[in-house]
């Protein structure tokens, strides 16, 4: 893979990651896409016992989020950077790896951010900054930061730090259990390697599988030619070619990914489809998966689910373990096969659409009848007397010719991941939406139209 | 007359005509200059608003974390921070340019002689086209759009068209110019800068800005020459009382364009990740420093020029040896009026001669070197106003 920004040496069973973006290793889309890299790299490799994160230089760990890309992307591209960051560091702190911040100078927002999904922490002495200055620049931590700070050294310090926006020491650090420890300048980095192995020493990574195989797939990257991505009328389709049922399942899996995270960052997008009529994630039926295949499925799983636009899934075929779980992931499914009793058996197979039966309560029974999978919402069928293309009819349901609402996919974030959290936290999440499509041109818009008694003209995609 | 291998295009038409708006509005006399050119500056290449590029002595990256490949031609593929630094050096150069054509057109009209009026309307018509030149480093290239910006070239045009005196990305830009004798100290030590500026960026990782450094640079060329001899003709004018400006209002401007000039360079110790991108050739320090030994021959040439023109009898020989008693002009302390130093206003309140001055006495003490007219200005008030606040002294 193509190494830019993270600078990796493995060291008797430690990883150490450097970031490398002069002068301040700030965190920008590119950084962190070789940073989510590199770690499932080291994930794959059996010999790699734990990491630790560090900056290159003396004086910055990391600055946080680049505050000229911010000011320069659109709006779209920075809450797809949010999120896109959320995730990468999601996926690093759910890591049975252990991972250990070496901060080797200022470290500041998003950079303290990436330090708090560690599991230890340790500081070089000196006087250099730590903190969260978004305040002063008119925002919050927003990668985990309030969350993870709070939970970390308590609210009532947290909150201090953070409406403050004042920096702190590393001894104030490692005085309020911020920082683990602080060790001497000489020899930093290499005494916190030494940490790192003493500490994880009888850590125990039980990756069933690491698999060196892999690494020479993600080494590699996204194959172009086995998903092509086509953005037409709003409508992203991503279509798995023939191809991919020639490669192995991790092959088909990055690419899909690849496809998405362009896709839902595209302004035109309003609703993305992912058609696997033409190609397959190919895996043999009833065999047990490398656990990196799962764990790379549950990060597109995860991509898919917190997608802020509608995803729709089409095939025509019986899918395989994989795929269902991919299917599942969707909004909406859509069968365009002639044989209809292919749903039945998709369903016979898999474990996952029963959690989602049983999600839906619909389906007492273990086994079920087509009608009832289809009455159920697991499966959309051709209407009587709709042409081949019924489907792309419903999915501009989404996008219609004057623009798609901001609200669309507001609203899927709302009802899915807000029917997964407790009511309060779900009633506190619609608020917040609603408040920033209120602050949003489509809501003035829609409103302005409503009035007005003509159609709204939406700029579509989210805040 | 054509500069050899020189290549000339237009941008965009939307593009171009937005930039002819503009310049109607802020530079109606273009007309004027076009037609006296040949009487003001014969056998020189007419001005053109267009495009300029030169063929690349080197199209490797010589130093920095790229260094040994090639230059990129397209800006997507300048990744992370240096694709975001690298279109903030574009933006700021481009600002400058246009932030300097609203200054000298205030002005241009008094201007100390016909020829001083002609060179600094030449000068205004050639920021223009650098301004052109940095619209089409941004425009031609989708690829910026890697930024995370589809529009990017329309939106910087938007922001930078809209531009006045006073929200330009450099402080240099936004002060009001008071009087013609601003357009020449500004020329003499701000558009030094520029040649500073451009020279380093010959090295520029990105192929496109690169490849527009030589023409700009032969043409900011004469802007400093323009600087420096009209500057040079008012002082020796001053020496025997024949110019509207005295010397001690040509020290006074001195005053206010040095510490502006030095600040454009940015902080002494930053401008290492410009090294690292290879976007200049050459750390801030440095440059700061080339910057004032070029400045102080300059003051020693103009301090040789008052006493020869006071003393027309004397030799160069004795001219050296009492100028070294006694000069009449004289740079400030690099530590005078800084703003953007790192340090606080209140931690650089320092006189000309670079000793420390209380908070209280600093005011007064602004007063008594700098020209009274700048002290009127936006710019002045907005920075005392700051400085008292700072100072917790009653505005």
């Amino acid at each position: 893979m193509e190494s830019n920004f993270i600078d990796c040496r493995i060291e008797d069973g430690i990883a150490v990651l450097s970031l490398d973006d002069p002068s301040a290793n700030t965190l920008t889309y590119h950084l962190l896409q070789e940073l989510e890299q590199r770690f499932q790299l080291l994930e794959c490799d059996p010999d790699v016992r734990g990491v630790v994160i560090t900056g290159q230089g003396e004086k910055f760990f990391s600055g946080g989020v680049n505050i000229g890309m911010l000011l320069t992307a659109g709006k779209l591209h920075n809450s797809h950077f949010i999120l896109y960051a959320v995730e990468v560091l999601d996926y690093i702190a759910n890591s049975e790896l252990p991972v250990l911040a070496a901060i080797n100078g200022n470290i500041t927002g998003g950079g303290l951010e990436l330090a708090l999904i560690s599991d230890v922490r340790v500081a070089v002495e000196g006087e250099y900054n730590i903190g969260f200055p978004e305040v002063r620049l008119g925002v919050i931590p927003g990668m985990g930061g309030t969350q993870r700070l709070s939970r970390l050294i308590g609210p009532q310090l947290a909150l201090e730090l953070i409406a403050q926006g004042r920096f702190i020491t590393p001894s104030y650090a490692n005085a309020i259990g911020l920082v683990d420890q602080v060790l001497p300048v000489d020899q930093f980095k290499s005494r916190a390697v030494a940490v790192a192995r003493e500490r994880f020493a009888n850590w125990e990574v039980e990756r069933r599988c690491a698999d060196k195989g892999l690494t020479s797939i993600i080494n590699d990257g996204v194959i172009k030619d086995i998903v092509s991505l086509q953005i037409e009328k709003g409508v992203a389709k991503i279509s798995l070619l023939p191809a991919a049922s020639t490669l192995p399942a991790l092959c088909a899996l990055m690419s899909i990914n690849d496809a998405i995270l362009s896709a839902r960052s595209d302004e035109d997008v309003h609703t993305l489809l992912l058609n696997l009529n033409d190609g397959s994630i190919a895996v043999q039926a009833n065999e047990e998966q490398p656990w990196f295949i799962q764990r790379y499925l549950q990060l597109l799983i995860s991509r898919i689910d917190t997608c802020p636009r509608i995803f729709s899934f089409v095939c025509d075929r019986v899918l395989n373990d994989i795929e269902i779980e991919v299917a599942m992931a969707c909004d909406y499914r859509f069968f365009t096969g002639g044989d209809l009793s292919a749903i039945q058996y998709i369903s016979r197979e898999s474990p996952s659409f029963y959690r989602y039966a049983k999600q839906l309560n619909k389906l007492k029974e273990a086994e079920s009848s087509i009608a009832q999978l289809v009455e159920s919402g697991f499966f959309k069928t051709k209407p009587d007397g709709k042409t081949n293309d019924w489907y792309m009819e419903l999915i501009k349901g989404f996008t219609p010719s004057t623009g798609a609402s901001q609200a669309i996919g507001y609203a899927k974030l709302a009802v899915n991941k807000g029917s997964q959290l407790p009511l309060e936290a779900g009633l506190l999440l619609e608020r917040h939406l609603q408040e920033q499509l209120f602050a949003a041109v489509d809501s003035q818009e829609g409103m302005k139209a409503y009035l007005e008694k003509r159609s709204a003209n939406f700029k579509g995609g989210y805040l | 007359m054509r500069v050899r291998n020189e290549s000339v295009s237009l941008i965009e038409s939307k593009y171009h005509k937005e930039i002819l708006r503009w310049q109607k509005r802020n530079f109606p006399d273009i007309d004027l200059l076009e037609k006296h050119w040949d009487k003001y500056f014969p056998n020189e290449q007419k001005y053109a608003l267009c495009v300029r590029t030169a063929p690349l002595e080197n199209d490797l990256i010589l130093q920095g974390k790229y260094k040994g490949q090639r230059k990129f031609a397209k800006a997507s593929s300048m990744k992370g921070s240096m694709l975001y630094q690298a279109l903030r050096i574009i933006k700021a150069q481009c600002s400058t340019e246009l932030g300097s054509i609203q200054q000298h057109g205030t002005t241009v009209d008094a201007s100390y002689s016909d020829y001083a009026k002609f060179s600094v309307l030449r000068i205004m018509a050639e920021e223009l086209r650098h301004a052109y030149q940095m619209f089409w480093v941004l425009s031609h290239d989708s690829s910026w759009s890697a930024t995370g910006e589809k529009r990017i070239a329309d939106n910087i045009m938007d922001e930078l068209l809209q531009m006045e005196t006073g929200s330009h990305v450099l402080d240099a830009f936004n002060i009001e110019f008071t009087d013609a004798l601003d357009n020449i100290c500004f020329a003499c030590f701000v558009d030094r800068i520029g040649k500073f500026q451009l020279s380093m960026q010959e090295e520029f990782a990105y192929e496109p800005m690169s490849m527009s450094m030589k023409p700009m640079l032969r043409e900011e060329a004469f802007h400093l020459k323009t600087g420096w001899e009209v500057l040079r003709e008012i002082c020796e004018a001053a020496a025997i009382g024949e110019c509207q400006w005295t010397l001690d209002d040509v020290q006074r401007k001195i005053n206010v364009w040095f510490p502006r000039a030095l600040e454009m360079f940015g902080s002494e110790e930053g401008g290492e990740s410009n090294l690292q991108f290879s976007f200049k050739s050459t750390s801030n320090r440095d440059a700061i420093q080339e910057y004032v030994r070029e400045v102080e021959w300059l003051m020693g040439a103009l301090n040789a020029a008052i006493l020869k023109a006071r003393e027309p009898g004397l030799s160069k020989i004795e001219i050296r040896a009492k100028i070294k008693q006694h000069s009449f002009l004289g740079l400030p302390s690099t530590r005078f009026m800084r703003i953007r130093s790192g340090d606080s206003l209140v931690q650089s309140t320092f006189d000309i001669e670079g000793n420390k001055l209380t908070p209280e006495a600093y005011e007064s003490y602004l007063l008594q070197v700098l020209p009274e007219k700048f002290t009127g200005t936006k710019f002045y008030q907005d920075y005392i106003n700051k400085f008292k606040v700072e100072a917790g002294i009653a505005a």
